[in-house]
């Protein structure tokens, strides 16, 4: 399985918000903890409305959560 | 190793063991019916169709036995949630089993053209469905592990 060219911040963003755990995130947006560590280790790109969701979950932007690196290709 | 790769892991073992039981009985029950038995096709029938329910028996009862199990030992309790990440791995891993399936289904039509005996071709249908199964297990366990 090939890394995703979509890359994210969601272990900063924890951190930044309280160290907020994987398994209150994945609380928050209604996917289990797997899906989260699967998400940020770059092993699964989300559906756009999981991605919304962790990016609401945050009160960001989507684009401070997820980038799309188009070099890679 | 996380829930559902343990859970995976758990299924997968019994499946094997299972299948390999079942069909060290069906084996021995053949033996018994004599060197040239009359009644193959309805002998390998019955096989094939109780094979269907003591899979699922079987996997109800590893699903019971894995649930109590792990909750007494790591104190963590089954997910509730199928999320995305679950569809898209069950999807993933239910084609596989499928594509494994339909080889098998077509060699086993190949050894009736071949003028095999007709339990070679039951027998690799039986194996067929083992096979796919344990195959689709394993996919399963390494795309919770690296991802889809």
């Amino acid at each position: 399985m090939s890394k995703s060219q979509i890359s994210n911040q969601i272990r900063k963003l924890r951190f930044e918000h309280n160290e907020m755990t994987q398994q209150e995130l994945a609380d928050k947006v209604r996917v289990s903890r797997q899906t989260i560590v699967a998400i940020e280790k770059g092993n699964y790109s989300p559906s756009l409305e999981l991605a919304f969701k962790i990016a609401h979950a945050f009160n960001v932007p989507l684009e401070s959560v997820f980038s799309f690196d188009s070099t890679e290709s | 190793m996380s829930f559902p790769e343990r859970k995976n892991t758990v299924y997968l073992i019994g499946n094997i063991a299972v299948s390999i039981a079942y069909f060290m009985y069906i084996a021995q029950q053949y033996m018994a019916l004599g060197p040239a038995p009359t009644n193959d096709f309805r002998f390998w029938g019955s096989a094939l169709l109780i094979f269907i329910p003591v899979q699922v028996v079987t996997r109800v009862i590893i699903h019971i036995i894995f649930s109590i199990i792990n909750t007494i030992i790591t104190q963590e309790e089954e997910p509730d949630v199928i999320d995305e990440f679950d569809k898209i791995i069950e999807s993933k891993s239910t084609l596989i089993f499928y594509h494994v399936f339909v080889i098998g289904f077509f060699l086993s039509i190949a050894t009736v053209f071949l003028d095999m005996p007709p339990f070679v071709m039951i027998v690799m249908f039986l194996l067929t469905a083992i096979i796919a199964g344990i195959v689709g297990d394993i996919a399963r366990i390494i795309f919770y592990r690296r991802g889809v």
